[in-house]
């Protein structure tokens, strides 16, 4: 015998537990997507909070069981980063100097998160050394943590750390490659073999 | 899809049929709502943990499960009445002619499963109606498969029974 019917939420009680199932997702939800740099492609993902990875090199599945990783709700984003596509796509043109976008970095380390702000404050065309850096944050010795911290940058280029070079006007460490670190150098016309310049104080 | 199952698949997915499960429980859309909330909400947080080979439709009810559990335990303290299964059915599909007839047997269904105990009215939905194997059924109840089938056959028997009631 086949079972009786038995109640059925409606269509209108279904959408509405749906609507309010996906709104209890908000402040977990990623969305996440690519760009085309000049030097490949390059993912990005943000949070209710603002961005919160900009990086190199990476294949999808590894991208969204980072995030996943964080506790975070991966989804493809549409239109939701079209603010971050549109000024990633004028600063490889060379027609933006500075990033207006906020970020999310909660998930590092109150010292690399110290690193990652120190690193926000150097300009578009300028470079400063390891050292420099370690000592505006008040710990001089510690030029290799700040190197570590600068290689775990979640959000590259917005966060400047291709502009942090060795002391001898080396080009220093990057993770996403010292070939992508180069053309970043090179749209923002910045030669570390002219040695590294002092930061100017503004 | 490449590697392990992503939870916003398995969101998108299951979300209706926890929902509907949630709302056959109950009785009451507002906490068919609630529960299918937190029941997503807690597996989210679960899910890193989650072992990769999982079957992830009966690890979902087994939270929902509890989370009902707990609704009816809540609402028992509170005084208020457990469950209202005879909510009005909507059957999209159904012939005029026949709507009223699918409606009054349901409303007297609705008044006969909630007679059921819990445990009872969880076997009979997961395997009558969500067509879940008593495998699944056994492990979402933490019982035996040879307990949730007589969970399965008191249940059956008490609707049976109940419904002669009705008709007569």
């Amino acid at each position: 015998m086949q079972n009786p019917e038995l109640p059925t939420p409606s269509a209108s009680e279904w959408k509405r537990a749906h609507e309010a199932l996906m709104s209890s997702f908000d402040s977990v939800r990623v969305y996440y997507g690519w760009i085309d740099a000049p030097f490949g492609k390059m993912f990005l993902a943000r949070t209710h909070r603002g961005l919160c990875l900009a990086s190199f090199r990476r294949s999808e599945d590894a991208l969204v069981d980072d995030l996943e990783k964080h506790e975070l709700l991966p989804e493809k984003a549409g239109s939701e980063l079209d603010r971050e596509r549109r000024q990633f796509d004028e600063y490889f043109k060379g027609k933006r100097k500075r990033f207006q976008l906020p970020v999310d970095i909660r998930w590092g380390t109150a010292f690399q998160r110290q690193v990652l702000e120190a690193a926000n404050e150097i300009r578009f065309g300028e470079c400063e050394c390891y050292t420099n850096v370690a000592e505006r944050i008040g710990r001089p010795k510690a030029q290799r943590a700040v190197g570590n911290a600068l290689g775990q940058n979640p959000v590259a280029i917005v966060i400047p750390c291709h502009r942090v070079v060795a002391s001898g006007g080396g080009m220093g460490g990057y993770t996403g490659g010292l070939d992508v670190k180069r053309a970043l150098m090179e749209i923002e016309g910045i030669d570390p073999a002219d040695g590294v310049h002092e930061r100017r104080e503004h | 899809m490449p590697g392990k199952a992503r939870f916003a698949e398995i969101l998108e997915s299951y979300q209706k049929e926890i929902y509907r499960y949630a709302f056959r429980m109950t009785g009451n859309p507002e906490d068919a709502a609630d529960l299918l909330q937190d029941t997503f909400l807690r597996a989210f947080r679960a899910f890193p943990r989650l072992p990769k080979d999982a079957n992830h439709r009966a690890w979902l009810y087994r939270i929902a499960h509890r989370q009902i559990l707990n609704h009816f335990r809540s609402e028992r303290l509170r005084g208020t009445s457990p469950i209202d299964v005879a909510a009005d059915v909507h059957d999209a599909n159904g012939h005029p002619d026949d709507l009223s007839e699918t409606r009054r047997l349901a409303r007297a269904l609705g008044r006969v499963v909630r007679d059921l105990t819990p445990r009872q009215r969880t076997a009979l939905l997961l395997k009558k109606y969500e067509g879940l194997p008593y495998r699944d059924v056994a492990e979402i109840l933490g019982m035996s498969q040879e307990n949730a089938r007589a969970q399965v056959y008191q249940a059956m028997k008490k609707v049976r029974n109940g419904l002669k009631r009705e008709e007569s």
